[in-house]
């Protein structure tokens, strides 16, 4: 089974990062003539790294974000330049922690925490769907004995 | 059905020193006609922000609900934050519950749940329930379905509570309890009591005068009320203190003031640690101790299964209650006779060097020359305590790592540790080896074992060709 993280995460982070650069721009603003016009180089640079997060880096990440659920496992790589891939058994997840900010319940994301016994397993921005699903699964798997 | 916590959930969503703050709004109010038209702006204020704190503790606390079904417990919390924990029953290591006297009052009760996948630091699931419904929810902590049960039961004698008080308590602990109730006690009841309670220690501090110098007199009285403070906190909290096996669960009640409770899956435990400090061993007494995750994390809580047990008695005591992490003795590898002297190094140089570091410090700091004999002394005879400690730690030390279960003995910090584990929790074996070891042929031990915070212990200057065969055997039998 194949779970993918919400449409509209990619909207989120956008979001969330638009709303970084948007506080740090004030910020820099403001803080412009007591800095000293040197800066106004490393402030471009901070802009064009932002634009090119904004434009390719987090569609990047999100194709890159793979969720797979294969008998009592699961599966999850992401990563764009640094890969990471993690496995765990769904019958070693003791406990399930769901997420929900105000923004991601208007845009139909969860956050699920999946703990294991000494280690996390975070999937950042789930559709309410597969989380749901996801929950069902994992307390089907731990009724069984 | 989702259900609701008990109200006295309120109370701890208003934090201590909110709580604080609201105290001079009501103590206004009371004092004040009930003229709402001649109050100033500031009192508007004040009572405007005291009733937000007041009402997104109950929005809060309207926003917390749980579910129980089908062998697990949901629950949901968060007023902008939205928060659902799920964890099945038979997950849970421990659950304790507990009725401080505020608590008891009010006939609520604190349930807190742990599993060994959740936080460190605190429960993964705390609930403020009605006291029956807490009980119930605990006694659904799944034990180990095979094991057999003892229907005998263990009730503490309240003098070896008392001396399990005295041997875990230390000053810095009650000082750091009494410091904020201190405080809270003036900002409570006026700057006078809070004055007053500092003028006693002052006025207790001329009894120590006579046999202590005048600057090292105000230190001792601290340590020695921060000392007796804990103690009372230890006494009371595990005074009446009884343990009961039923279902292949450990129930463990405790206090006198409030009530403690906590229910254990004997799955669940890791380890059985049998301890005793120096002044236990005098005694002829040890304390048994469980490692089970949760139980024992929580502020004023000790991982004790046995408050105090006489030398004799202990194994056999162990084996009654938890048979199935306990094993006969056998063949252990034990520290070489050289290697006595590697032991008891450290405390005989801090012995030698006090002496000539004293008389130095008090030539280079002549105007501390009061406080330095004093302090020279304790240094002495702590590093005398720790000398014994050492011999103690030399004679006893062994480690039996064997299936199916693994035993050793060892020194942490200030007393001697005997576990006892069954193999599968046996999380980790290493040996390290320094320079000055490898030429005697003796290796540290380190066992770690199944834990929150992977509890490890050191077994010191071992063979190391016997350490080495004894993992292999360990290592090549588990894998058969």
């Amino acid at each position: 089974m194949k779970l993918t993280l919400a449409k509209k995460a990619m909207l989120l982070w956008r979001l969330w990062l638009g709303l970084g650069c948007a506080v740090v721009g004030l910020l820099f603003y403001k803080l412009l003539p007591v800095l000293g016009k040197g800066w106004v180089a490393a402030g471009i640079f901070a802009a064009a790294v932002a634009l090119w997060g904004f434009f390719f880096w987090i569609p990047g990440f999100y194709s890159s974000y793979r969720i797979r659920m294969e008998g009592n496992r699961i599966h999850v790589s992401r990563g764009v330049f640094w890969k990471r891939e993690n496995s765990a058994a769904v019958s070693g997840i003791l406990l399930l922690q769901l997420h929900q900010t105000p923004l991601q319940r208007v845009l139909g994301i969860t956050m699920v925490t999946l703990c294991l016994p000494g280690s996390r397993l975070c999937l950042p921005a789930l559709s309410d769907h597969d989380a749901q699903e996801l929950m069902r699964l994992w307390k089907k798997s731990r009724r069984q004995p | 059905m989702r259900k609701r916590t008990h109200p006295a959930m309120i109370a701890t969503e208003l934090k201590r020193y909110v709580f604080l703050l609201l105290v001079p709004v009501a103590q206004q109010l009371f004092s004040l006609p009930f003229e709402p038209w001649t109050w100033s702006l500031l009192l508007w204020q004040e009572v405007i922000a005291a009733s937000a704190v007041i009402g997104l503790a109950v929005w809060r606390w309207g926003r917390l609900w749980y579910t129980v079904k089908d062998g697990e417990i949901m629950v949901e919390s968060g007023v902008f934050l939205h928060k659902r924990v799920l964890l099945h029953f038979r997950d849970v290591s421990s659950a304790d519950v507990e009725r401080p006297l505020w608590l008891l009052a009010v006939g609520g009760a604190r349930l807190r749940l742990d599993t060994a996948a959740g936080s460190r630091r605190k429960a993964d699931v705390e609930l403020y329930l009605p006291y029956r419904r807490a009980l119930s929810i605990a006694a659904r902590v799944k034990g180990h379905g095979r094991a057999p049960d003892v229907s005998s039961g263990y009730r503490a004698n309240p003098f070896f509570v008392a001396v399990m008080a005295a041997s875990v308590s230390n000053a810095a602990g009650g000082i750091l309890f009494a410091v904020p109730v201190v405080k809270g006690i003036g900002q409570l009841l006026g700057q006078e009591i809070e004055a007053q309670i500092l003028g006693t220690i002052g006025t207790l501090a001329t009894f120590f005068v006579a046999v202590l110098p005048p600057a090292t007199a105000l230190l001792a009285t601290i340590l020695a009320i921060g000392w007796i403070i804990a103690f009372l906190r230890v006494f009371l909290r595990y005074l009446r203190f009884s343990l009961r096996r039923s279902e292949g669960r450990l129930t463990v009640c405790s206090g006198v003031v409030g009530r403690y409770q906590s229910v254990l899956g004997t799955r669940h435990i890791c380890a059985v640690d049998i301890r005793k400090g120096l002044l236990l061993h005098v005694m002829g007494l040890s304390t048994v101790n469980v490692i089970c995750v949760g139980y024992g994390k929580q502020e004023g809580q000790k991982a004790v299964l046995l408050p105090c047990v006489g030398r004799k008695r202990v194994h056999a005591a162990c084996r009654e209650i938890l048979p199935e992490l306990t094993g006969e003795k056998a063949p252990a590898v034990r520290p070489p006779k050289g290697a006595l002297r590697r032991y008891i190094l450290f405390p005989c140089v801090g012995l030698l060097l006090i002496p000539p570091g004293a008389f130095l410090v008090q030539i280079l700091l002549s105007p501390f020359s009061a406080l330095i004999p004093f302090l020279a002394t304790v240094l002495a005879a702590f590093c005398l305590w720790m000398l014994v400690l050492s011999l103690l730690s030399y004679y006893e030390s062994e480690a039996s790592i064997q299936q199916p279960v693994c035993r050793f003995i060892c020194r942490k910090r200030l007393s001697l540790h005997e576990v006892q584990a069954p193999a599968w929790k046996i999380q980790r074996l290493a040996f390290t080896q320094s320079p000055f070891q490898k030429k005697a042929g003796l290796c540290h031990l380190r066992v770690t074992v199944v834990g929150e915070r992977g509890s490890s212990f050191v077994v010191r200057h071992l063979p190391v060709d016997a350490v080495r065969q004894a993992i292999a055997c360990f290592y090549g039998g588990q894998d058969g």
